[in-house]
């Protein structure tokens, strides 16, 4: 039997080394929520709704993911609202279109109820626009300094002055290939150098492309889905004489992803992704 | 047999064709005391809203008049392309399956039948396979009708239910 002051004494022992370890705890807890902090963000969220869900964590930062979908699937307004979200979240996003006029692009986003102009304001959006056949010079210029007969140092796609973009949007990756059509090797080498620079500009890149309604292959000479570290796909589908929109997380290097093609609507406010809702008419395909 | 005396689960009722519009009357009177949707896929939604006005815990999801002509936007009711937009009605579904996770809901077809004029037997008995699936996740019951025939679908369709009830 323990008698009562003695059971008293290692009951105080006790609480002193529990205190003692709780203390140690205590300190380690907050040393590992300061390492936290310091860490840099590795991933980013599109904040699209449902789209999220479909990564673990969400875009490794610094990727060049292709966004990749038959016409009409969304592509545009995707990486519109990816910019728009992006920015309003405090990351400064460059969408680059070869195509639309500037114009059209912010008539879009104010048409889904965003302010791009309130976000240009702030410099943390830019969307600009440049002419293929301009990348054609660029790429003779890349040639010949490869060949040594130029010592300037020439880039894939000139960034706006004072703009250091966390993000860019190149819309599209189908309109520059098609300025080189019949030089289809000086393309291989451009795209071969637009990945180094993206690479080198530590950006998150986003390349929309333009496939066919059910593709097999995401880019124009398919080298792009193979040194890009994403795809994500869009469908368009035709079911009878309606179209279902469908979105699938094709690839993505270093980021668990749902491996499953789902719903998504385009509405009035823009994309929502349903990532469990799976898509009917693409059963009959 | 009575439609008022049937409870519980997940059911399908075939009916002859005659009797069709008096049973549906019956079966939504009866459940939408719960907050209901009404899938019209047989006839569009006027046609049963004017029937139904007291009822205020009854919402529509209308597969036909969008087709026809261009909808007056209304808030109890939701319309779709037609009935080969099985994606969208899947999301509207989930939406309403989804909104009040603890009080006991229903989804009602009007006809079942009609989806199969429109989309391949295996697309709407997937179809019917998964909102069936994600009722019994979400306090919700399904009551379907299908006119009684010959077609090979209403058997397969029937394991779907927890009860089938020929009437």
């Amino acid at each position: 039997m323990v008698k009562k002051g003695s059971a008293s004494k290692v009951k105080v022992t006790l609480k002193k080394k529990i205190s003692k370890e709780r203390k140690k705890i205590k300190k380690k807890i907050s040393r590992l929520a300061r390492k936290k902090k310091k860490l840099p963000e590795q991933y980013i969220k599109a904040y699209i709704p449902g789209f999220d869900e479909l990564l673990e964590k969400g875009i490794p930062k610094g990727s060049t993911v292709l966004i990749a979908g038959g016409a009409g699937s969304g592509k545009t307004i995707f990486c519109l609202q990816l910019c728009h979200n992006l920015a309003s979240h405090g990351k400064k996003c460059l969408y680059m279109s070869f195509e639309e006029p500037p114009e059209r692009l912010r008539q879009h986003m104010v048409d889904f109820g965003w302010n791009p102009k309130e976000l240009e304001k702030k410099k943390l959006l830019k969307i600009t626009r440049a002419n293929p056949f301009d990348i054609i010079r660029a790429v003779d210029a890349l040639l010949a300094k490869q060949k040594g007969e130029l010592l300037i140092e020439i880039e894939p796609i000139i960034l706006p002055k004072n703009f250091k973009p966390d993000i860019i949007v190149i819309d599209s990756l189908t309109a520059i290939a098609s300025a080189f059509i019949g030089r289809e090797e000086s393309y291989r080498i451009y795209i071969e150098q637009l990945f180094r620079f993206f690479e080198k500009v530590k950006a998150t890149s986003f390349l929309i492309t333009e496939t066919e309604e059910m593709p097999t292959r995401y880019s124009a000479t398919g080298v792009e889905e193979f040194l890009g570290d994403g795809v994500i796909v869009l469908y368009n589908v035709r079911h009878g004489n309606v179209r279902e929109s469908a979105i699938e997380v094709l690839k993505m290097r270093g980021a668990k992803h749902k491996k499953k093609i789902v719903a998504m609507q385009i509405t009035s406010r823009g994309i929502i992704v349903y990532p469990e809702q799976e898509v009917f008419g693409m059963r009959e395909e | 047999m009575n439609v008022a005396m049937v409870n519980g689960g997940n059911m399908l009722y075939l009916v002859g064709p005659k009797n069709f519009g008096s049973i549906l009357k019956k079966i939504v009177l009866k459940y939408s005391k719960f907050p209901t949707v009404l899938v019209a896929a047989a006839k569009p939604y006027t046609t049963y809203k004017h029937e139904f006005l007291k009822l205020k815990k009854l919402f529509y999801i209308d597969c036909i008049t969008k087709g026809v002509s261009a909808p007056k936007v209304e808030e109890d009711v939701t319309f779709l392309e037609n009935p080969q937009d099985l994606t969208s009605l899947a999301i509207s579904l989930s939406q309403f399956m989804n909104s009040l996770p603890n009080i006991k809901k229903y989804v009602v077809f009007d006809s079942l039948n009609v989806f199969f004029i429109y989309n391949s037997q295996n697309v709407v008995l997937k179809f019917v396979q998964a909102i069936v699936g994600k009722a019994s996740a979400t306090n919700t019951n399904i009551i379907a009708i299908a006119t009684k025939s010959n077609e090979p679908y209403l058997s397969k369709l029937c394991i779907f239910f927890d009860r089938t009830i020929e009437l």
